[in-house]
């Protein structure tokens, strides 16, 4: 054989060999694409037929919304529920209405809702629950108990504590500056009204109210009113879950380090905050547990199981004391 | 593998190598429409049921304005799109995570079918008043219809994205190995084809400058070795074979043109010792003089004979003569033979002076009467006795030459009939004894067929020439020849 003919030889086997690579390569590509057109890569669910509850919230983006879903997602798996998540954004009575009667009429089997206030809302909590759906809410509540039972923190209980911890670091006699959701918010206004009772208590005062209606600008420029409104406070509270890191930047972009700041939940910023020495405290609710324990209520009401009609899931505080601390004891 | 075989196989191959590869392509290509139209056909479904609902919504309004069976008609015929829609819902993948909202649609239409067939009941009592029909409560549940399956479109798409994502970079990939299938198949195709054209090129050329060099003489040009058992390596033996076969004959045909040459050379030198014919004869036509003036009168004749003898010899052979002419020397012819035998041998000649324009190939007679002198007469002691006879029939003359002589047995007799060459050869061989021709009787006999004949063949001889002998009895030749004169 000559040396030109081998060459010949060896090029033909190779050009054959990429050939039958290219064919496997072709073909493992193809059945991917057949794998993923075949259901348009969704997988298929078992089991369609469980009793469906709808837990219907703000936003699921958020972190503690999003925690409330993963709480129920594994209660809605250990006692064979499936959970819906709906979002209805901000807080018109009217769309969460028809969002509860859409499901009402959708046949849901239960409905977890975060309430709001107005006749409208309740009007379509009280239609679901006649028609024997069970209404749950969660987080936030209702004046009336036309609902079937309330999972979240005790609000009152929740703004006391948080102003024990203010009173603890302020010297009596201090004013405080306090930034709401809103105030036609019952759950802010039983925050609200807990603080206040205890902060009046040690002699200090609030000096006013400012909503941010869960908008972090809201939160700086009500941050900045404060400030500009009342050079002597000692602390501003922030009773809804975005408003402490919002206050705690706009300080320290405004050099007023010496007033100390307070929250509400625990996300990323917070915990940064707190760290930085920025954030003085705040107060950390369960929202896994309260996603969880709603469904849990749930599932104990269709077994016939005899269900509190307030669920209150514990709250804690987080300083830089105590954030240390758990670290150092994860370590 | 033979050529053959080769173009056999490897044309499929290619072939279904090239359409295999559009068939890849057009194949994967199909799956992923199929899946666009079913995710679109999803959306359609959902979409329709918006646009339904709110027809039918409509039709109801119309019938409770109108409330006749024209509209009622229309209405019921709206109702019942729904309820198959409604069917078409629940024949929807139950996918993660939308099939709650799949399920939460078709709840809320059988909701909503609920509430018709309870307005349809009220509508059938005349009675009712318009204000209890709960149309309040179906257009809101009309909304909630649009809401959830709006939601549901807006879901699908959602969760399209990502998979179409993957589905867009996996065509993509596809393609990239598309082409690369394209480029190696082309490739492929073109090694195949040059190695095909290639195997059958290469030994096909070495064959050519070999039969070139061969062919302009190079008889000791190398024979090339075969390569390959397919056609061509027989081309190749057969053209080795036939090389040597040309050798063989080569050195053969040196060799005989070595031996012509020879004879060419024996029979010159043979020619320039003969004594030119014209001078014998004109000497003998002086001897015939001499002999005449001396009073040697018979020498003179015979003299003359022979003389005249030798002049008819001498005549061009391939020129026909007249029968009077050939008769003419066949009496001198036995005029010399007579001198010889003296009275031992008698001549009875009978012409029929009609046959004597006859044309007949010169030399005919002569050889055929010396053919009886030698084979049949000249052996007997006395009352040898010779008939030349000839008759003129309407269409032929013949001729008959018989003797009493010794006669030929049954086996001399048909190898004088023979044409073929190696009797022909025989006669005109040195073998035979030489007469005074040099021609032999089966000479004449040819050149008779040749003359008088269409077809040299055994057909026209016998036609033509007939001998009867017996042993001890004698011989007779009879030539039936058609007439032909010089006209």
């Amino acid at each position: 054989m000559t040396r030109w003919t081998r060459l010949w030889l060896l090029s033909a086997l190779f050009l054959v060999i990429c050939l039958i690579i290219t064919i496997v390569q072709f073909f493992w590509t193809d059945k991917t694409i057949g794998s993923l057109v075949s259901n348009d890569g969704r997988s298929v669910v078992q089991g369609g037929d469980q009793p469906h509850v709808v837990l219907i919230g703000i936003d699921s983006q958020d972190e503690f919304w999003n925690n409330i879903h993963k709480g129920a997602f594994e209660a809605g798996k250990l006692f064979g529920y499936t959970v819906e998540f709906k979002d209805v954004p901000g807080d018109k009575q009217e769309e969460l209405a028809a969002t509860v009667n859409r499901y009402r009429i959708a046949h849901v089997d239960a409905i977890i809702v975060r309430a709001t206030e107005g006749r409208v809302f309740e009007d379509a909590v009280r239609l679901a629950e006649r028609s024997g759906i069970p209404v749950i809410t969660i987080d936030s509540d209702l004046k009336s108990t036309i609902r079937s039972a309330y999972v979240g923190s005790y609000q009152t209980g929740a703004g006391m504590f948080l102003g024990q911890m203010v009173n603890d670091s302020i010297s009596m006699g201090s004013s405080v500056g306090v930034i709401v959701e809103r105030k036609s918010s019952i759950q802010q206004m039983k925050r609200l009204d807990g603080f206040a009772s205890v902060l009046a208590g040690m002699g200090n005062s609030i000096a006013d109210v400012y909503e941010s209606n869960l908008s972090i600008v809201a939160s700086i420029a009500q941050t900045e009113r404060l400030v500009n409104d009342f050079p002597n406070l000692k602390a501003i509270v922030g009773l809804s879950n975005t408003d402490a890191p919002a206050i705690a930047q706009t300080l320290k972009r405004l050099g007023r380090t010496d007033i100390k700041v307070y929250g509400f939940d625990e996300s990323p910023e917070t915990l940064q905050g707190i760290r930085e020495g920025i954030i003085e405290g705040v107060l950390v609710q369960q929202p896994y547990q309260m996603g969880f324990d709603a469904v849990r209520m749930i599932s104990d009401k269709q077994e016939g199981k005899l269900t509190p009609s307030d669920h209150y899931t514990s709250v804690k505080s987080f300083t830089k004391k105590s954030l240390i601390a758990q670290e150092e004891g994860l370590k | 593998m033979t050529i053959r075989q080769k173009l056999l196989v490897f044309i499929p191959v290619l072939v279904i190598l090239a359409n295999m590869v559009a068939f890849f392509i057009y194949n994967s290509s199909t799956k992923i429409q199929s899946s666009y139209h079913n995710v679109l056909n999803r959306m359609m479904i959902e979409r329709q049921v918006i646009k339904v609902v709110e027809q039918t919504t409509n039709e109801l309004e119309v019938y409770i304005r109108d409330r006749n069976e024209g509209v009622k008609a229309n209405y019921t015929l709206q109702r019942n799109k729904l309820e198959e829609l409604s069917l078409e819902i629940t024949k929807l993948n139950l996918q993660e995570p939308i099939y709650i909202q799949v399920k939460n649609l078709y709840q809320l239409v059988q909701s909503y079918l609920k509430l018709l067939k309870q307005i349809e009941h009220q509508l059938s009592d005349p009675k009712v008043s318009i204000q209890s029909i709960p149309v309040a409560e179906l257009k809101q549940n009309e909304q909630f219809i649009n809401d959830e399956a709006s939601d549901l479109i807006y879901e699908e798409l959602n969760l399209d994205q990502s998979i179409y994502d993957r589905i867009l970079s996996l065509t993509l990939e596809l393609n990239r190995y598309g082409v690369a299938l394209f480029v190696i198949s082309v490739l492929l195709s073109l090694f195949v084809a040059f190695w095909l054209t290639e195997s059958i090129n290469r030994p096909l050329n070495k064959l050519a400058v070999a039969a070139q060099a061969v062919a302009s003489g190079k008889l000791d040009y190398p024979v090339p070795e075969k390569e390959t058992n397919d056609e061509i390596g027989s081309l190749y033996e057969s053209f080795n074979h036939m090389v040597q076969n040309l050798r063989e004959l080569f050195v053969k045909n040196v060799e005989n043109l070595e031996k012509d040459k020879l004879v060419k050379e024996l029979e010159l030198k043979a020619l320039q010792s003969q004594i030119h014919p014209h001078f014998m004869f004109n000497t003998l036509n002086v001897i015939s003089k001499l002999a005449y003036i001396e009073g040697a009168e018979r020498a003179s004749e015979l003299a003359v004979s022979v003389s005249n003898l030798f002049r008819y010899n001498l005549r061009r052979l391939d020129q026909p003569v007249m029968l009077r002419d050939e008769l003419q020397n066949a009496t001198e012819y036995f005029a010399i033979q007579k001198a010889r035998f003296q009275d031992r041998v008698k001549l009875i000649s009978v012409f029929d002076d009609d046959a004597l324009d006859q044309l007949i190939p010169c030399l005919t007679l002569q050889p055929l009467l010396e053919n009886a002198f030698v084979h049949g007469i000249e052996s007997m002691e006395s009352g040898a006795e010779l008939q030349l006879i000839v008759e003129r029939f309407p269409s032929f003359v013949q001729i008959t030459i018989s003797d009493n002589g010794a006669g030929m047995t049954e086996q001399v007799l048909q190898s004088m009939l023979t044409l073929n060459e190696s009797t022909v050869k025989g006669f005109s061989g040195s073998n035979r004894t030489r007469n005074s021709t040099g021609l032999g009787t089966q000479n004449v006999f040819r050149r008779l067929v040749l003359f008088y004949g269409k077809d040299a063949d055994e057909g026209t001889l016998n036609r033509l020439i007939k001998i009867q002998s017996a042993e001890n009895m004698g011989t007779s030749i009879i030539l039936t020849l058609p007439y032909r004169n010089k006209e």
